[in-house]
């Protein structure tokens, strides 16, 4: 007796890509048109919780600075000043700073000085507003003309 | 008769391989939303400071409205004050969890009362100098700011040693 096996044969599977590609699609260009390119975007640092705000104003692109418990970032200086600097008048590293920064403002182009001089602040939503309001004074007696502070959208 | 017709040609299907091109689109989808900032940021504008200088001595004297934000074990107060011909005041109690979403839009609002009150007594008034306590969250400065710029655009920034010498 002759055993009659029917070979099972496999079953392609055709795999649908077209409702894939389409997502894709439109995944890259919603985030294209949701990305902010460029060095001068307003990126906050992952350890500072930004204050909430019912502001709808976008930021703009303009010198940054981050206040945080015990200094302050100067993002266009590239460098960190203690806090207690801007406390203190009459310390060496004060007058410096305030050098440092008369020469950045110097080096605007005077096209972008029109619209005025302005710096974003970051800092975090818990920061006491003595910390925030010594350093914003310090920065508006060095010539930043408008203090931009940075929030998130509610 | 066969020749008469032609014999139909099979046209041969060419098969797109877009295995490459969804390697392509699902790298750039990671690489996007690697680099993309989703948080909407916004910004409060604290305009230039300028100085006014009064001339004709019959001028009233200038109403210099103040907003004060004071911290006390029962909550915090908005105070805002005024000066000129007539003098005045108005105080709110704010909740004092101003981090807690609803609190702190409960906050704007009472807030926002405040500066409209005012506005509609002196509409022609446009500067607001606002000022907390030193120790108040940075938050609250945020929130004060939100409730008066659109009322008086021009803000400017108090001392914290004046905020907290302010009696109501």
């Amino acid at each position: 007796m002759v055993e009659l096996r029917s070979r099972q044969r496999a079953e392609v599977i055709n795999l649908n890509l077209t409702p894939m590609i389409d997502v894709c699609a439109i995944l890259i260009i919603f985030l294209l048109l949701g990305t902010v390119f460029g060095p001068s975007s307003v990126i906050p640092p992952s350890d500072i919780r930004v204050p909430k705000s019912v502001n709808k104003d976008v930021v703009e692109n303009a010198a940054q600075i981050v206040i945080r418990e015990n200094e302050v970032d100067i993002r266009f200086l590239k460098k960190s000043v203690p806090l207690a600097v801007f406390q203190n008048e009459d310390s060496d590293l004060f007058k410096s700073l305030k050098g440092e920064i008369d020469l950045y403002i110097k080096q605007i182009p005077e096209s972008l000085k029109q619209s005025g001089i302005l710096i974003n602040v970051l800092a975090d939503r818990n920061i006491s507003y003595k910390k925030v309001f010594d350093v914003s004074r310090f920065f508006r007696a060095s010539g930043f003309q408008g203090l931009l502070y940075v929030a998130e959208g509610e | 008769m066969d020749e008469f017709y032609e014999e139909r040609k099979t046209r041969a299907i060419s098969d797109l391989n877009i295995v490459p091109i969804l390697d392509m689109f699902i790298s750039i989808v990671f690489f996007l939303l690697l680099s993309t900032s989703l948080l909407g940021l916004t910004k409060i504008f604290l305009p230039p400071s300028g100085v006014h200088t009064i001339t004709d001595p019959l001028t009233p004297p200038p109403l210099n409205p103040k907003m004060f934000l004071k911290s006390s074990s029962a909550g915090v107060k908005a105070i805002l004050k005024w000066e000129g011909a007539k003098p005045g005041a108005s105080v709110r109690e704010l909740p004092n969890n101003i981090l807690e979403d609803s609190a702190r839009l409960d906050a704007i609002a009472q807030m926002k009362e405040l500066v409209q009150t005012y506005k509609a007594q002196f509409p022609n008034e446009k500067t607001l100098q606002v000022g907390l306590d030193a120790g108040m969250p940075y938050q609250w400065l945020i929130s004060m700011m939100d409730a008066a710029s659109d009322d008086l655009p021009d803000l400017i920034l108090l001392s914290y040693n004046e905020a907290q010498a302010i009696k109501e």
